[in-house]
């Protein structure tokens, strides 16, 4: 009993560091996704583990070239948002965060995604199940004309956005 | 033939009332927790409509969403003046509406806010809301009624009110030093707008001064401060959350970080649908556990009939037998019976059916006073025709079982009983 209580007292401190931080789930990840008009904006959020396969800063020659052609990736839209084709989106240029690596913390990517369209997307294929094989989950927040809601996905679905 | 077979229903008359009544209650149970699960998931999202984020203090996502929409629970913190001017004036806010609840009016929430909330506010398919009478309040003692509140208390216009301090169950501390005129009627929303009583931030903030030790002081209680109506009312020093529009739907998540990271105070903001989806997500375990257990009672129904019916065979075995005798085929056997069993599952799903809707339409103003749960009498919904028809199909092959039972003893059976 003693033990269950020191160790609660514990997970206290911990669980509200992790609060104020924001989950960090390796494996999972949150996509922001927003239609306004003809405007389609995704922001995707990972720990950096998901896309690198690690959270340090990096120390082999592998590593390194590793950081490199995953930032290529990311700047590439098509590689994890493809909207529906009926759609006719065109991709702006993402704006990619690569992470800074600090000594003892997790380290978080984050990107954005703007699209221009012919008409509002009714879905997204999500190419990034392929190319970053470490995603299990996503959790898409989603506001468009019809409203709010939120969206869990596993590996190989579709985000529908009717 | 026909007739026949319904003088034979008619003879066994107390086995068939029952059997019906059983496949009705079960039909009942299992299409009314399916509605009550669709009327309150349309209640609630209906409540928020065309509101971008909602910012409070940092709680679970779920809890805000409850206390400052659906007066469900308190606010663990309150919003400081300077933090919500801060954050309004951001250049991605189209429209705020600060919120303050805490005090109550004979059971009914207490909201402060601004004029803005009559203007910005949206429900259901993004309607604004409209007054039935009158007009937003002005002056600082000045309130507007929902529609519900109205009715329920039998309000008009210009009728003088008393607001409460806190909940109302310490009826003790009333303020009724300052009275508030009702100025506006608002028309129903089926929403917890209905039943909340809308005083302006000024008039929340006028009652009370003086009021820090938790009772009313000598000054406030003189009637002084409540005289003078064109006196400047200070801002308040908190508000329990704020509604925001954004200009753009874009820079909805741009802005929720940045509120998220608000240095001064730690705040969250919210996506009210985002939310509503949690709370579902919550729910749904608890809700495929009822539509499981109603979906047993139905079998169990089912299964009840099924045993009289086979339990009745035995006792026709005599009226096969003249049947067959005056020229029936076996397998017109095999329809009678199955028909009957069909003919009882329908009635029963039509019973079951018009039950749900007269207990609906009694447990309507119940539901309404009771848990401010707004249930619309609709015609069943695609999912509900579903549940039917699984009924009348669990119905089908349950009678094939006597059905062919039938078909074999009428067979093998001859006239002069064995």
């Amino acid at each position: 009993m003693k033990r269950f209580i020191t160790l609660a007292l514990l997970a206290i401190p911990l669980s509200t560091f992790a609060h104020e931080h924001g989950a960090h789930v390796h494996g999972a990840a949150e996509i922001d996704v927003a239609i306004e008009g003809k405007k389609l904006v995704i922001t995707l959020e990972s720990p950096a583990d998901n896309l690198l396969g690690f959270e340090r800063a990096p120390k082999t020659d592998a590593e390194k070239a590793k950081l490199k052609s995953v930032a290529e990736q990311l700047n590439n839209a098509a590689l994890l948002f493809v909207p529906d084709a009926a759609a006719q989106c065109k991709a702006a240029a993402p704006v990619v965060n690569m992470p800074t690596f600090k000594a003892g913390e997790h380290s978080d990517i984050d990107a954005e995604y703007s699209f221009e369209c012919a008409k509002a997307p009714s879905s997204v294929a999500l190419a990034l199940w392929k190319t970053f094989p470490k995603f299990k989950k996503l959790t898409a927040n989603i506001a468009t004309d019809k409203g709010q809601q939120q969206a869990q996905l596993k590996s190989g679905q579709t985000l529908n956005l009717k | 033939m026909f007739k026949i077979a319904l003088h034979s229903l008619l003879s066994r008359r107390l086995t068939v009332i029952l059997s019906i009544i059983t496949v009705a209650l079960s039909v009942l149970l299992l299409v009314g927790v399916e509605r009550l699960r669709t009327e309150a998931r349309n209640s609630f999202s209906n409540t928020v409509s065309g509101t971008d984020l909602i910012v409070g203090a940092r709680t679970g996502s779920v809890q805000l969403l409850l206390y400052s929409v659906f007066r469900v629970g308190n606010a663990t913190n309150n919003i400081g003046w300077d933090s919500y001017q801060k954050l309004a004036h951001d250049r991605r806010v189209a429209w705020t509406i600060p919120v303050s609840l805490g005090d109550s009016h004979h059971g009914f929430a207490v909201l402060g806010t601004t004029p803005d909330y009559f203007k910005y506010l949206r429900f259901g398919e993004n309607q604004p809301l409209k007054m039935s009478a009158g007009a937003p309040f002005a002056k600082t003692h000045d309130a507007v009624l929902g529609a519900h509140v109205a009715s329920k208390m039998g309000y008009t216009l210009g009728q003088k009110i008393v607001l409460t301090h806190g909940s109302g169950e310490g009826a003790m501390s009333e303020h009724a030093d300052q009275p508030f005129t009702i100025v506006g009627i608002l028309a129903p929303t089926g929403t917890p707008v209905d039943d909340t009583v809308h005083v302006s931030l000024d008039g929340l903030t006028a009652i009370h001064e003086g009021w820090e030790s938790g009772s009313a002081s000598l000054l406030s209680s003189s009637g002084v401060l409540a005289a003078d109506e064109a006196r400047a009312v200070p801002p308040p020093a908190t508000i329990t959350a704020f509604y925001v529009g954004l200009k753009s739907r874009t820079a909805l998540f741009s802005y929720q970080r940045a509120v998220n990271q608000f240095h001064d105070e730690t705040l969250m903001a919210i996506m009210p649908g985002v939310a509503l989806s949690e709370l579902w997500q919550l729910m749904k375990i608890a809700e495929q556990a009822l539509l499981i257990v109603s979906g047993f009672v139905l079998v169990i129904g089912l299964m009840g009939m099924l045993t009289a019916l086979l339990t009745g065979l035995n006792e026709r075995r005599r009226e096969m037998a003249i049947l067959r005798s005056v020229g029936a085929r076996a397998w017109q056997i095999f329809v009678l019976v199955m028909g009957e069993t069909l003919l009882l599952v329908s009635i029963g799903t039509a019973v079951g059916i018009a039950l749900l809707y007269s207990l609906l339409l009694i447990c309507k103003p119940i539901l309404r006073e009771v848990y401010s749960l707004n249930i619309a009498i609709n015609p069943p919904t695609p999912n509900e025709w579903g549940l039917m028809a699984a009924t009348i199909i669990a119905g089908f092959l349950i009678g094939s079982i006597p059905a062919w039972r039938a078909y074999r003893m009428s067979l093998s059976d001859g006239l002069s009983p064995h």
